[in-house]
């Protein structure tokens, strides 16, 4: 009995805990017989701590939202287990407190906005978690003023970017007070402009209020400002590192349908012609920087 | 034959109260044999400015002329437009809705008035072209892929034979291996079948390695026209629009601010390092 208390002490230092995680889909026939089987997660192991900033990076397919799925209980284990903060999913009277833990950021920003205000719309997750009024206004205002959005909240959303309509939805996810987003391909759906904008709202959450993020996505540049990447394929993790680390696996990434930003391109390039510049840049400003000081040497 | 818009203006709305100009004073030719390239930031009128090239939007001012007539005069033929004028939507797989791939992609060109025979023999035509074999014509589009789901789309715009193919972000949301199949598919049908290939995006990489031409747009105007290596020369300007260029042509103009001699507007990684591996050795 000791023991597994202690086991699961340890587990609470990790927001996100996965073991063997397996999913399978089952085909079905008109007639809903069974006619095949598909694995789409095939042994998952991922561990995420409080705090960090994660990405998962995936090409079509390749299972990133699956385990997306899994980390808000919408899905559950078919084999294997995931906790969030230390609770198992698969425990029924585990669900709403997983998914007030562990909030969600869909891909399309037109599917997960209800209200006609802005501002009633952050307040809807806290009003429906049964949260004090004074302090859902609280919250509200707080959350929207961290996403840049507090200007924005007496219009209507349906006026607003995709850009801004996401940041409404993070917003509503902050006004909940979860320890961890996830951004399940939060900015596929978005322009340059659209993507920056999420992309800057929640890097500044994880710095400032020390939320865990987890970004799923296939955009190697937005992976760059994470702290650790997993990268999947098959329903496996083929690759696991920090951003430098995996940006070298050219090869790798391209057999799992992905492909490094045109810098990483260049240095590599670079490098087997014998100009050796450090692997590590991700930037460009920063390999200018570093050439021209090459230049003039 | 080409497609011209001659000074054309589009309004939403009624004026007055609550409308939003979203074209203004647009001259463009685009000739047969063209592969080009639509860029400008969200709302800056690029998705209205492509449904008037096949007369779904009418322009509130100015003319739009196919093949020399005039597409809004009398007794023009809105229906032989468009299908020599394909569009294909953002995320068209999102508009499959028949039972099985080949009746979708036949919907098209039967509801155009072809023949069935002929209008199922475009679709097998058109279904080979985008690379789905035939073992797949009589399942459900719901059992396909995102990818293969987008190419099915894109069938049913090829199957009504297009001149001009015009896709509204053909590229989004899917990953970086499925852009490459989606623009080796283009680049086939520009080069094999001759279809002039319009395409509107936001990755300026994709931009140029594939167009030999690109048009900027920005709020409802066009600022920039040329080929991608001119118009990308013009990197503070198409900042300043909510634009970028290739980190290739960045990198590069980037060292030639500090005082590179790299004279070369770089658009690729290739030609990138190709240029600064140049000048690196003129230092040593």
């Amino acid at each position: 009995m000791k023991k597994r208390e202690m086991a699961k002490s340890d587990k609470r230092a990790a927001v996100v805990e996965s073991h063997n995680l397996v999913h399978e889909y089952s085909r079905r026939d008109e007639e809903g017989n069974i006619t095949g089987i598909v694995r789409a997660l095939d042994g998952v192991d991922i561990q995420v701590k409080q705090g960090d900033f994660v990405a998962v990076l995936g090409a079509n397919g390749s299972g990133k939202s699956t385990f997306a799925k899994h980390l808000n209980a919408l899905l559950f284990p078919t084999e294997g287990a995931i906790y969030i903060d230390g609770m198992d999913t698969l425990e029924q009277e585990n669900t709403l407190a997983v998914r007030q833990t562990a909030g969600m950021v869909f891909q399309n920003p037109d599917n997960q906005i209800i209200a006609n205000i802005v501002e009633e719309d952050v307040g809807f997750g806290p009003e429906n978690m049964g949260v004090p009024t004074e302090e859902i206004l609280r919250r509200v205002e707080e959350s929207l003023k961290e996403t840049g959005m507090y200007e924005y909240r007496k219009h209507s959303p349906n006026r607003l970017s995709g850009g801004q309509k996401q940041r409404v939805a993070i917003a509503g996810i902050m006004a909940m007070r979860p320890k961890c987003i996830i951004l399940d391909e939060a900015t596929a759906m978005l322009d340059p402009s659209g993507r920056k904008s999420v992309l800057e709202t929640i890097q500044r959450l994880n710095q400032k209020e020390h939320i865990t993020i987890i970004l799923i996505t296939h955009y190697m540049e937005e992976a760059a400002k994470a702290d650790y990447v997993y990268v999947m394929d098959q329903g496996r993790i083929a690759l696991s590192g920090t951003p430098v680390e995996i940006f070298q696996e050219t090869a790798k990434l391209a057999e799992c349908r992905l492909e490094v930003p045109q810098v990483t391109q260049i240095v590599q390039r670079l490098r087997a012609a014998g100009v050796l510049v450090r692997e590590d840049i991700l930037y460009v400003e920063e390999l200018a920087e570093v050439l021209v000081q090459m230049g003039n040497r | 034959m080409s497609i011209v818009l001659k000074n054309v203006s589009y309004t939403y709305g009624k004026c007055g109260s609550d409308c939003k100009q979203a074209l203004k004073g647009i001259n463009l030719e685009i000739h047969k044999g063209e592969f080009l390239a639509i860029v400008g930031h969200t709302g800056s009128g690029k998705s209205t400015l492509i449904q008037l090239l096949n007369g779904l939007e009418r322009a509130t001012e100015g003319e739009v002329y196919f093949g020399g007539e005039n597409i809004n005069a009398k007794g023009f033929s809105m229906k032989s437009l468009r299908s020599k004028v394909g569009l294909v939507f953002q995320y068209p797989e999102h508009q499959l809705f028949e039972a099985t791939v080949i009746k979708d992609v036949e919907f098209g060109p039967r509801n155009m008035g072809q023949e069935p025979l002929q209008a199922e023999l475009n679709s097998f035509q058109a279904l080979k072209d985008v690379g789905i074999g035939e073992e797949l014509l009589d399942v459900s589009v719901l059992a396909l892929s995102g990818g293969q789901k987008r190419r099915v789309a894109i069938a049913g715009v090829l199957a009504m034979q297009p001149e001009f193919l015009v896709l509204d972000e053909p590229m989004a949301g899917l990953d970086p291996a499925g852009r490459k199949e989606i623009f080796a598919l283009l680049k086939k049908l520009h080069r094999e079948r001759g279809i002039t290939i319009v395409f509107v995006s936001h990755s300026m990489e994709d931009v140029a390695e594939y167009a030999d031409r690109v048009v900027v747009m920005n709020q409802g105007q066009i600022v920039l026209d040329g080929r991608p290596r001119r118009v990308f020369h013009y990197e503070k300007e198409l900042q300043q629009i909510g634009l970028g260029v290739p980190q290739a042509t960045q990198l590069a103009h980037c060292l030639m601010e500090r005082g590179a001699d790299i004279t070369q507007d770089c658009l690729t990684a290739e030609e990138c390092a190709t240029a600064v591996l140049k000048w690196l050795g003129t230092r040593q």
